[in-house]
């Protein structure tokens, strides 16, 4: 029962880690190698306001908000340049962004690992086991969240023009859709939700500058197993939670990470198209 | 809508497709642009649309300059315009399809019945994705969304492109229907001379990025003015 | 030959090479050892930099992994020439030169190996472009941890060390890995420039057209990056044989990257830019690393940054190019011109008289996805005839021409190419169709944007064969009617344009001159007049009753019929997916059956013009 939930949890973590890679590939084809990066600052400047006495949810507020702004800047300065390039450009722009803010978060704060404490302690048991509540409410939130994208993207107005820009680009402009503010809006929600994995995973683990780094390669290659559609990203995070959380259980964490990977590049080459059902 | 071009250039990178080019085309009217390949037709009108960055002079459109305009701007304005390449949304069905036509315009279901009526296949074929449509299909469903922006100035680069005849004649009653009943100018390029002569009030004969011959559709001699100066 | 040596590229290239030969030497004369030994180090740093220029700036392989290749040819010298213990400690190191030259050749040998694998795993058919990428950086990312899990050849955690070869002093040290360096890059040049090169480019600017000119493009992407990874190998070995320690951070995705800079900064696809631009990173950048550990990696990031966003093409490009100017002056000329040879073509017979079949075809379907597109053809394609296709739009014109050049496409039913042999077509895939002599003209044109007209021909005229890896062609020679053809669509004083500002009228000739120019036996031409006035029209007409006149079997997609009419020897019908009708076109004129399909709207055309 332990290990479902571990699975779970497991699924989870990569759901919330990789939701905001995927609206930046999918929509504006862009792979943001500077996402961890993002999640280290949002749990930096939640470290930073809970250590000035605000409230764990205030900090992490204010982590989200951080990071959102910081989004918004890079895109301004640095994406905004790179629309139509390469993906290769952006590839290395954007790991260049990731190399510069995690040593700006290294000389700031140190390299020494510290920790921030989960606002809901304590622990229920079920069935036997007793579970975190404070992991519980993370697995209910990420439930919540993937949801309602879900929704917006099938029935809203602002899900088809999401879908528009997506398939062609050039034509959404032709119909009348500020595709670049679309597209803008798509970073800065990306970093958003790097803001809101980097603050709610803050408590469940050490905090050093690397913050998140080792999730990057797994995280990048479940968002390229989602065949850049929800229920493709919801297929991949528990094949990659399932991997994760067997070999953690049965073999070592290390292991465990190798075998993550294994098992994307081996998923990729079967199915390049994603985990997605067959269209008609 | 009125358009007037004055030494409108555009082009790829350093070539200028089109180059110092001028032309009006008057509230109403309906412009078919004639010309051999590669002389800048579909240039024109992608820099007209402002989909070319670095155009240059000038594209006033009902009285106002949009040049260096945002194609979603221009469009704004009451443009709809469906090009050679790209013109349905692959991934969408068509009823998404149509649905993205009415985003700016709102028509009302009683045009979207009618321009079912024009085009009855795309009624047949409403939740298959435009991807999987046939090249003649997706012309089809790509004017159906430029009918059903409700445009006050329709662009279209060779819309009968790969048509069957009996749809070419399906487009001309379309594009006939909407000029007669709402007005709406018409910009086209065509290389179907029977639809071209069909449709226009006037022509324009487009070489080597320039206007080289406008005259009236109902002009004497217009065909054997057209076969002389299509003729290389 | 004077007019080739004044050309701009070539004085860049003598430039260029002129200072990587003057950084092999100041080494020497500054003789100071640790600015030496610097040097050295770089100099192999370098030589992994261009075995990533030619593999990602060349062949357009977007390769984030290749520290693996580094790492294992520096592990093998390491893992040979010393003796561990079970736990990774180091008991023994150094060995004899022969241990040293014997574990390089395995190091090597095992990178270009393991890379083939890889390469043949992430190349093959059914893998995106961009999945070599993703396997690059999956075992980057995978190896730095899974180096520690193996410390009975890799010394664990701490690595191996204390292991480099005592037999040179730090000034041979230097020489022995200038003259790897010098060597591997004019190795490169001459690779680069060949017309094996241009293939390369071509891979890299459009994957499937390629294919389509008989080129099997996982072959040669397999080979350069087999290539890349042995080069690679070599400088780690070189590296490890110098410094005498191997770590995990050799294997993983920081130091993938920093290659990535080198090369970025360098100008990608330049081969002496990455070498020059590593020897003066290295130079500088160890200075400043070992003065602000801290701020360095920030260094790193900021100038990868700025390098990608604001120098697109690096540093140093356009450096040698105001160098180059300011020796030449402006206006000099570009690089000395292709031309076309045409060549004598024996005569075939107009017509086999026999009218034997050149491809049978029975009970074809083919679906995409859900939607049933070709329903049941028959139909007997008869050889040197000009086949028309015609049809209401979604009959499945376009299609039946994608899967009688794709044998790998999924479909059901019989069909057979009797060119020779009797090959069956289930399963062939689109190269080898193409090497068989079996051509298509693209619908729309399919080019390669950075390539000049000759440049796109000489490839053509390969067909499929694998270009010279050392010889630049001047002199192309084509069949005469690709001259007509070129002619006809006025690309004949434009053979040194590049692709990219073609108009798409002239693309379209470029398309047919390349079918042609492949020598085929069958060219499938999808609408070759889509877009073209009567007067083009006309002149495609005659060109496609010359090919025809010369033995090859044309099979066109064609929907003006009086330009059929013209112009064929048979028309085919297809209407929803089945051949409605076969015969001369005054016959399908006269059908009933066809008519009833289809024919009441052509007269309407036929009216018009």
């Amino acid at each position: 029962m332990g290990v479902v939930f571990d699975a779970i949890f497991s699924v989870s973590v990569f759901l919330l880690v990789s939701i905001g890679l995927f609206v930046i590939l999918g929509l504006m084809n862009i792979v943001n190698l500077a996402h961890t990066a993002f999640m280290a600052v949002a749990v930096y400047a939640e470290l930073y306001f809970t250590g000035h006495g605000w409230n764990f949810w205030l900090s992490a507020a204010a982590g989200v908000a951080v990071t959102t702004l910081l989004g918004a800047i890079v895109e301004f300065a640095i994406v905004r340049r790179l629309y139509g390039r390469h993906i290769d450009d952006t590839i290395l722009a954007t790991w260049g962004v990731s190399l510069i803010l995690v040593q700006v978060l290294a000389i700031a704060f140190g390299s020494t690992t510290t920790s921030v404490a989960p606002p809901l302690s304590g622990s229920v048991k079920f069935l036997g086991e007793l579970l975190s509540i404070y992991r519980i409410f993370i697995v209910a939130t990420v439930a919540t969240v993937v949801a309602a994208m879900a929704a917006v993207i099938r029935f809203s107005k602002a899900g088809l023009i999401v879908r528009m820009v997506m398939t062609n680009e050039p034509l959404a402009r032709g119909v009348g859709i500020n595709t670049g503010m679309v597209q803008r809006l798509t970073f800065v929600a990306g970093a958003a939700f790097a803001g809101l994995a980097g603050t709610l995973l803050g408590p469940t683990q050490g905090i050093s500058p690397s913050f998140a780094s080792s999730l990057l390669a797994s995280t990048f290659l479940i968002v390229l197993m989602s065949g850049r559609r929800l229920s493709g990203l919801l297929f991949a995070c528990v094949a990659a939670g399932l991997a994760q959380t067997l070999f953690s259980a049965y073999g070592n964490p290390v292991i465990a990470n190798v075998m993550v990977i294994c098992t994307a590049v081996v998923v990729l080459r079967l199915k390049p198209e994603g985990l997605i059902w067959p269209r008609h | 809508m009125e358009l007037v071009l004055d030494r409108f250039c555009a082009g790829y990178g350093a070539v200028a497709v089109v180059d110092r080019l001028s032309l009006s085309v008057a509230e109403g009217e309906a412009v078919v642009i004639l010309g051999r390949n590669g002389m800048g037709k579909s240039t024109l009108l992608k820099g007209i649309l402002g989909f070319l960055p670095g155009a240059k002079g000038s594209v006033r459109l009902g009285g106002q300059e949009i040049i260096g305009r945002p194609t979603n701007a221009i469009v704004r304005r009451g443009v709809a315009y469906a090009g050679q390449e790209g013109a349905v949304f692959g991934d969408l069905t068509v009823a998404e399809n149509i649905e993205a036509g009415t985003l700016i315009s709102h028509p009302g279901k009683a045009r979207e019945q009618q321009i079912f009526d024009f085009f009855p296949v795309l009624k047949e074929r409403r939740q298959q994705r435009a991807g999987t449509l046939s090249g003649g299909e997706q012309r089809m469903l790509a004017l159906a969304r430029v009918l059903l922006a409700s445009p006050k100035l329709i662009v279209l680069d060779e819309i009968s492109a790969g048509l069957q005849p009996a749809k070419v004649a399906e487009v001309e009653a379309a594009l006939r229907w909407e000029r007669c009943n709402r007005g709406t100018t018409i910009l086209m390029v065509e290389q179907n001379l029977g639809l071209a002569l069909a449709l226009a009030s006037r022509i324009a004969v487009m070489k080597v990025g320039q206007i080289v011959l406008e005259a009236r559709a109902d002009a004497v001699d217009i065909k054997s003015e057209l076969m002389r100066q299509l003729a290389p | 030959m004077a007019a080739a040596l004044a050309s701009r590229r070539t004085v860049l290239a003598c430039l260029s090479a002129a200072a990587l030969v003057g950084a092999a030497m100041t080494g020497a004369l500054i003789g100071d050892a640790y600015v030496t030994m610097l040097l050295a180090q770089s100099f192999t740093y370098a030589i992994a930099a261009i075995s990533l220029d030619l593999v990602w700036g060349y062949a357009g392989i977007p390769e984030l992994g290749h520290s693996l290749w580094f790492g294992i040819g520096a592990l093998c010298v390491g893992s040979m020439t010393t003796s561990v213990s079970e736990t990774g400690g180091v008991l023994a190191a150094g060995a004899d030169a022969t241990t040293y030259i014997l574990a390089a050749a395995v190091g090597v040998v095992l990178a270009a190996a393991m890379a083939a694998i890889v390469g043949w795993y992430a190349f093959s058919r059914g893998a995106t472009h961009f999945y070599i990428a993703v396997v690059g950086l999956a075992l980057a990312a995978a190896a730095q941890p899974a180096y520690s899990q193996f410390p009975r050849y890799t010394g664990g955690e701490g690595g191996l060390f204390g292991f480099a070869y005592e037999g040179f002093s730090n000034a041979e040290w230097y020489y022995v890995s200038a003259a790897v360096l010098l060597c591997v890059t004019a190795f490169l040049i001459v690779l680069v420039r060949s017309d094996f090169g241009l293939l390369l480019r071509a891979v890299r600017d459009n994957e499937r057209r390629v294919r389509y000119l008989g080129f099997n493009v996982e072959r040669i992407k397999i080979a350069i990056y087999s290539l890349g990874a042995a080069l690679a190998g070599l400088a780690g070995a070189l590296y490890a044989a110098m410094e005498g320690a191997v770590s995990a951070p050799l294997f993983g995705t920081l130091f993938a990257t920093e290659m990535m800079v080198w090369v970025a900064v360098g100008g990608r696809g330049t081969i002496l830019g990455p070498a020059i631009g590593t020897i003066a990173l290295g130079l500088g950048g160890s200075k400043l690393s070992a003065a602000f550990p801290l701020e360095w990696s920030l260094f790193l990031g900021l100038a990868l940054v700025l390098i990608v966003v604001f120098f697109q093409a690096g540093v140093l490009p356009p450096i040698a190019r105001g160098l180059a100017r300011a020796v030449l002056g402006s206006g000099h000329k570009a690089e000395q011109n292709r031309s076309l040879v045409a060549g004598r073509e024996t005569a075939v017979p107009a017509r086999d008289a026999s009218a034997s079949a050149a491809i049978e075809i029975s009970g074809l379907f083919f679906a995409y996805g859900g939607l049933r597109v070709l329903r049941g053809v028959n139909l007997e394609i008869l050889k040197g005839e000009l086949l028309c296709i015609v049809g209401p739009n979604g009959a499945g014109k376009s299609t039946l021409i994608e899967v009688l050049t794709d044998g790998a496409r999924n479909f059901a039913g019989q069909v057979a190419f009797l060119l020779g042999d009797r090959v069956e077509h289930q399963g062939r895939q689109q190269d080898v169709i193409a090497r068989s002599g079996v051509v298509r003209k693209f619908q729309v044109p399919s080019l390669f944007p950075s390539m000049t007209v000759a440049e796109h021909i000489l490839l053509a005229t390969s067909n499929g064969r694998w270009p010279s890896v050392w010889r630049r062609t001047h002199a192309i020679g084509v069949p005469p009617v690709v001259e007509a053809i070129c002619a006809a669509s006025g690309l004949t004083g434009r053979l040194e344009e590049v692709a990219a500002d073609l108009s798409h009228g002239v693309a379209q000739g470029l398309e047919m001159a390349m079918a042609v120019a492949t020598r085929p036996r069958i060219v499938f031409m999808d609408e070759p007049t889509a877009g073209l006035s009567a007067v083009e029209r006309a002149v495609v007409g005659d060109l496609l009753r010359v090919l025809a006149k010369s033995g090859i079997t044309v099979v066109l997609v064609e929907h003006d019929l009086d330009f059929v009419e013209r112009i064929a020897d048979r028309v085919a019908v297809l209407h929803e997916g089945r051949v409605l009708e076969v015969g001369a076109p005054s016959q399908i004129a006269q059908s009933d059956v066809v008519r009833g399909a289809y024919l009441g709207s052509f007269e309407l055309e036929k009216g018009d013009h």
